[in-house]
């Protein structure tokens, strides 16, 4: 019934694809990863178990570690319970999702019309940190909000008849997250007239296509009222080990040419957070239960890392040429985990390159 | 001394001498007698000649005995009387007495000559024997025997005898216009047979060509027919007997060679495969490496790209139809080893009537795939990719008007792959592809009169698939299903005839468990985490078809076809319909043919998922087509002939992904534009093979990204397709050798280019945002394949070896766009390089 006919081609044609760079090697602007806190959100109620906002963050990177700052701002869609689908995931707004942006943020200034999207916050990113993204328009300093997805007032899935899956799936709602080379400052200077969100988006859709920018989607569960499992948590991870030895946050670990072993460092508590996930179908029953896998991807900005995606307890491997390490300077190492169930964690840390 | 006395000679009528004696006065009182007798010399010619005689002498004895005197009384010439003379002299007697006393008397003697009997003839010699064909042992009949000045003529069986041969070296020729002239020497003894086999080299050295038995079925308007002959040296396709069929006008050049039959424009699941009658949901092993069916047991592959008659149908597109050939009657052993598999058949008269064959072929490629996978880090290797086939046919026919034949058909695929990621998330699964199938088969033809006749088909197969993709889902089908066709045939006239028809499929168990997520909707983006849908389907059900067909021939050189077709069918949904079709063959003078077709063909939805309340729309009707053609067939010359045809396919009721609970609906439509141009050189003489060229427009009228689990045929929308290969003998430069070549030129599949794509960040994959139209196109696709085959011919055996080098260019041929982690680089991910593979048979 489900045939794959081309997914034996697409295996035999590997051997002959060309040879790109991997997606490991940072080298331009990089939105890496999003992690949303928590990593599930529930409407409000008597037995709500999760908290109906979420705050959002973005580890982005850049190839050249300089500290020039990028503008992350996110847009979200909120679906009905049933799951409908949104403009965040509609091929024919993505095909311009600037305009997306736009819409969200228009629609964010005072007496806008509803609209289908909301502007769910912005922040400022350099060198793996982000922070409040501000700017200074026609002389006042505007703060931006926070990114964070809330769930409006009376969302819920109270419509839904009982045995509706969704009342066990719950739902998900997409966030996208526009990250642009470019300041706040820069991106609402760029569009004058209307609201400072309106300007700030007017002015990302202006420059998205001028400057190094990277679209995500994240998709941040909503419980249903019947939902199986305690609501996810986030992943931990504490630092990295590079043959045995952590890396320091600073100064930064000097590394030479080699080989290096990538672990990563789990803080105490980590085998807590390896929550229970219980397995639903599409109908909401549950087919399995096992504890969550935790998924480890690792990025670099010199050098060359084996693979992008370990599990434990395999290590990965870092192999750093003479010529990546012949200037000296830095580089800059990064580990995202996550546990496949929309829960994120990251930590970079810079190593100092010795010849 | 008294005179000789005459005595009377009295006639003595014995053999030998005779003797008489002549009275004279007074009383012989004692005859002579011979003392001495005297044998004459029998006169040399005389003997020669065989001629005997009798001479009488007067012989005068003295008183002694003597002879005095001798004179012939009755000559008989020719030297007897000269030889009776000498031998007269030379007798001598006891003396005669007359009264008491010794006289000379006178006596009459006779000398008889007999001829001695002829000598017995010197005994001859008989050469008697067989003439066969060296290699396949195949009896040649009326082949020329020539020996010591006699000649003779091989009867059917191939034998033949030689009688009242001189005994002693013998000089023997043999000749035949289809074989190389053979001469020899044979030590002959008198009186004694030789028996021989002589075994002649076949001229062309073809020993594969098919020779087609028993009744063919008539000729629809636009079949093309390849022979098994022509199967077996096309270079590039290792002898595979359905991808010959994609060298072909009208079949598009699937990417990575892939068995995918798109024709005319249509979806790759609008050709219906048969073998015999009977169709098979799977022809490939592994969806396209090679086909279940070893060229060994095809007689010939019918290829039909369109307009097929009402014996076919539940097809929009299509039609491919293997005939398997009968079991030889001699015993024919054959081992055959490629790069891929190995394969071992036999086959041979089992009694009276009845002949017998079996096969088997199993893939090795599992233990080199094994090996490379150890050095992956990307995937594990469970079971190695692997399949294996196996045949077994009895044919027996117990009378001229009768034919049955059974046969066991079987094929299992098996590859498990660990640890792969697949749909766009981080979750690692097995890739299991598991395919298994058994069919028994039985078939009878009868023939009430040479103007009715009757086939009955019936098939009983199991198929057992088990599909597992990663973490995205996982399938379990296992299926009963019956086939049955029946049809006659009566000539009402000489003009006309009639057939109608049934067949039909039955389901009567099949069990499916499958877990697959949602289709995805259209122009959506797919969500990596979307939860399985578990169902456990029990189905049930039958797709029918009735049909009826008259042949018209209102003059000799008119045919008109027409015919009506009814399906009905209940898996899976429900519909029925009637399909008219009409076909017309005009030939207004020898060796053109106008041709011309249009017709009404339906089919379900080929997508069973699409069909199904859980992932698709239960309601969701049959799809449609309607085909119109007209063609030319024109012999150029000699083995040289021509096919042009022009053809229109309009596409209605096609299924189509929608937004909404529906998912599917009926609205989808579309037309296809093409010409055909098949220029083909009749294999059986030096050279075979063809040129191929179709112009193709396949258009869809609704454009939607995603939805789908198959592409449909405009995704290989080949305006341009252009085949030419061909074989040529070369017995100048080695016996046994031939060279084969294919080129192939075809347009590049058009694609939706990638215009942004977006981070999942849970799975930490980029998902690209596609155009909605196909607004590009893969480079042309040009490849060489060159092979050589070498034959030895042994007297009962043949040694045949093939080195085939695929893309001989070694061209970097573009399939698909490849794209970098962020779909910001675009490059080709190009199908094999310069790829060589090599095969040797052992065949008796």
């Amino acid at each position: 019934m489900f045939r794959i006919p081309l997914a034996l081609a697409v295996l035999a044609l590997a051997a002959c694809s060309p040879d790109f760079d991997p997606a490991s090697r940072v080298e331009k602007l990089r939105l890496l990863a999003v992690r949303a806190d928590p990593p599930e959100i529930e409407p409000p109620s008597a037995t709500a178990a999760a908290p109906d906002r979420a705050a959002l963050t973005a580890l982005v990177l850049r190839g050249d570690l300089s500290a020039r700052p990028a503008t992350v701002l996110y847009v979200a869609c909120l679906p009905g319970p049933d799951s409908s689908p949104t403009p965040c995931t509609t091929l024919a707004t993505l095909r311009d999702p600037a305009a997306l942006a736009v819409e969200a943020t228009r629609a964010a200034c005072p007496g806008a019309a509803v609209a289908p999207v909301v502007f769910a916050g912005a922040e400022v990113c350099s060198a793996g940190a982000c922070g409040p993204a501000r700017a200074t328009l026609d002389g006042t300093v505007v703060d931006f909000p926070p990114p964070a997805l809330a769930l409006p007032p009376g969302y819920g899935f109270g419509g839904l008849p009982r045995g509706s899956p969704e009342r066990a799936l719950g739902t998900f709602a997409p966030v996208l997250a526009f990250a642009v080379d470019a300041a706040p400052d820069e991106l609402a200077g760029a569009a004058p007239g209307g609201c400072p969100a309106a300007r700030l988006g007017a002015g990302l859709a202006r420059l998205w296509g001028e400057r190094e920018h990277v679209l995500a989607e994240k998709r941040v569960h909503v419980r249903g009222p019947e939902a199986p499992d305690a609501p996810n948590r986030n992943p931990a991870v504490a630092g990295i080990a590079a043959s045995g030895a952590a890396l320091g946050e600073a100064p930064p670990s000097p590394l030479g040419a080699g080989r290096w072993a990538l672990r990563p460092l789990l803080p105490p508590d980590a085998g807590a957070l390896h929550d229970l996930e219980t397995t639903l179908d599409a109908s909401g029953a549950p087919v399995g239960r096992a504890p969550e896998e935790w998924v480890y991807s690792w990025f670099s900005t010199a050098g060359e890392i084996d693979v992008l995606h370990t599990r434990e307890p395999e290590p990965d491997e870092w192999r750093l040429a003479a010529g990546d390490v012949a200037g000296g300077g830095r580089a800059l190492v990064a580990v995202v985990v996550r546990d496949l169930r929309g829960g994120t964690a990251w930590v970079t840390r810079e190593v100092a390159l010795r010849p | 001394m008294r005179p000789p006395t005459p005595l009377l000679l009295l006639a003595l009528a014995a053999a030998g001498p005779g003797l008489a004696v002549a009275q004279s006065p007074g009383a012989l009182t004692r005859a002579p007698a011979v003392v001495e007798p005297a044998a004459p010399v029998y006169p040399p010619a005389a003997r020669a000649a065989g001629r005997s005689a009798e001479v009488v002498l007067e012989l005068e004895l003295s008183a002694e005995g003597r002879v005095a005197a001798a004179r012939v009384l009755q000559p008989a010439g020719d030297g007897f009387d000269e030889a009776a003379l000498e031998a007269g002299r030379r007798l001598r007697f006891s003396p005669a007495e007359v009264d008491g006393s010794p006289s000379a008397v006178v006596i009459e003697y006779r000398f008889r000559f007999e001829a001695p009997a002829a000598p017995p003839p010197a005994p001859r010699a008989i050469l008697r024997g067989q003439v066969l064909e060296r290699g396949t042992r195949e009896p040649i009949p009326g082949a020329l025997v020539a020996a010591c000045g006699k000649t003779g003529i091989s009867g059917g069986d191939g034998r033949f005898a030689l009688l009242d041969l001189p005994p002693g070296p013998c000089a023997v020729s043999l000749s035949d216009p289809g074989h190389e002239r053979f001469v020899t020497e044979e030590l002959l003894e008198a009186g004694k047979a030789v028996e021989a086999r002589y075994y002649l080299l076949r001229a062309l050295d073809d020993p594969y060509q098919a020779v087609v038995v028993g009744e063919r079925e008539r000729k629809e308007v636009t079949t093309v027919t390849v022979t098994s002959g022509e199967l077996s040296r096309v270079a590039g396709v290792s002898g595979d007997t359905v991808k010959v069929v994609q060298n072909l006008p009208g079949v598009a050049r699937a990417p990575g060679g892939l068995g995918l039959l798109v024709v005319r424009g249509g979806n790759p699941g609008d050709t219906r495969v048969y073998v015999d009658g009977v169709e098979v949901p799977t022809i490939f092993h592994f969806g396209g490496l090679t086909s279940i069916v070893p060229a060994e047991a095809v007689e010939a592959v019918d290829f039909e790209a369109g307009n097929f008659g009402v014996r076919h149908g539940r097809a929009t597109g299509g039609m491919v139809e293997l005939r398997t050939r009968d079991p030889q009657r001699k015993l024919h052993l054959v081992a055959d080893a490629n790069l891929f598999h190995a394969m071992a058949f036999a086959e041979g008269p089992v009694g009276e009537g009845a002949t017998l064959s079996v096969g088997l072929r199993r893939s090795y490629a599992d233990a080199v795939v094994r090996e490379a996978a150890r050095s992956s880090k990307d995937f594990g290797v469970a079971v190695a990719p692997r399949y294996y086939d196996y045949q077994a046919r009895l044919a027996w026919r117990p009378g001229p008007d009768d034919a049955l034949r059974l046969s066991v058909t079987g094929s299992d695929d098996r590859m498990e792959l660990t640890g792969m990621e697949l749909g766009g998330n981080l979750r690692q699964g097995a890739l299991r592809l598991g395919n298994a199938f058994v069919q028994g088969a039985a078939s009878w033809e009868h023939r009430f009169s040479d103007a009715t006749r009757a086939r009955l088909a019936v098939a009983q197969a199991y198929f057992d698939v088990s599909r597992q993709m990663g973490s995205v889902g996982s399938e379990r089908d296992q299926l009963h299903i019956t086939n049955l066709r029946a049809e006659t045939s009566h000539d009402l006239s000489a003009s006309l005839g009639l057939a109608v028809g049934v067949d039909a499929r039955f389901l009567p168990r099949a069990h499916l468990r499958v877990e697959f997520p949602l289709i995805p909707p259209p122009n959506q983006l797919p969500s990596p985490d979307a939860p399985r849908v578990r169902a456990e389907l029990r189905l049930r059900g039958t797709e029918a078809g009735a049909w009826a067909e008259a042949r018209w021939s209102p003059a000799a050189s008119l045919q008109v076809v027409a015919g009506l077709r009814g399906d009905r069918y209940t898996i899976l949904g429900a519909a029925r319909w009637l399909d008219p079709r009409l076909g017309v063959r005009w030939s207004p003078r020898e060796g053109t043919t106008l041709k011309g077709g249009a017709g009404l063909y339906h089919q379900p939805v080929q997508a069973a998922a699409y069909r199904t309340e859980q992932w698709g729309n239960p309601r969701l009707g049959p799809e449609g087509a309607r085909h119109f053609m007209l063609g030319l067939e024109q012999r150029v010359a000699g083995p040289v002939s021509l096919d042009l045809q022009l053809y229109r396919k309009q596409l209605f009721d096609l299924a189509l992904p929608v937004e909404g609970p529906e998912r599917y609906a009926n609205l989808g439509t579309g037309q296809v534009t093409g010409a055909e141009l098949l220029l083909r050189w009749a294999p059986g003489g030096r050279f075979g093979g063809w040129l191929s060229y179709s112009y193709s427009r396949s258009v869809r009228h609704q454009q939607v990204v995603g939805g789908t689990l198959v592409p449909t045929g405009d995704a290989f929308d080949q305006p341009h397709n252009l085949t030419a290969l061909g074989t040529v003998e070369l017995p100048e430069v080695w016996q046994g050798l031939s060279a084969g070549f294919r080129l192939r030129y075809t347009s590049g599949n058009p694609y939706r280019r990638v215009l942004g794509a977006l981070l999942d960040a849970d799975g930490g994959s980029y998902q690209p945002v596609p155009e909605l139209a196909a607004g590009a196109r893969t480079p042309p696709f040009f490849q060489l394949d060159l092979r050589v085959d070498k034959r030895w011919t042994w007297k009962t055996w043949i040694l045949s070896a093939y080195l085939e080098v695929q893309n001989a260019t070694n061209r970097k041929n573009p399939e698909l766009a490849a794209y970098s982690y962020d779909y910001s680089r675009q490059g080709w991910a190009s199908g094999l390089p310069l790829f060589p593979a090599f095969g040797i048979r052992a065949e008796y």
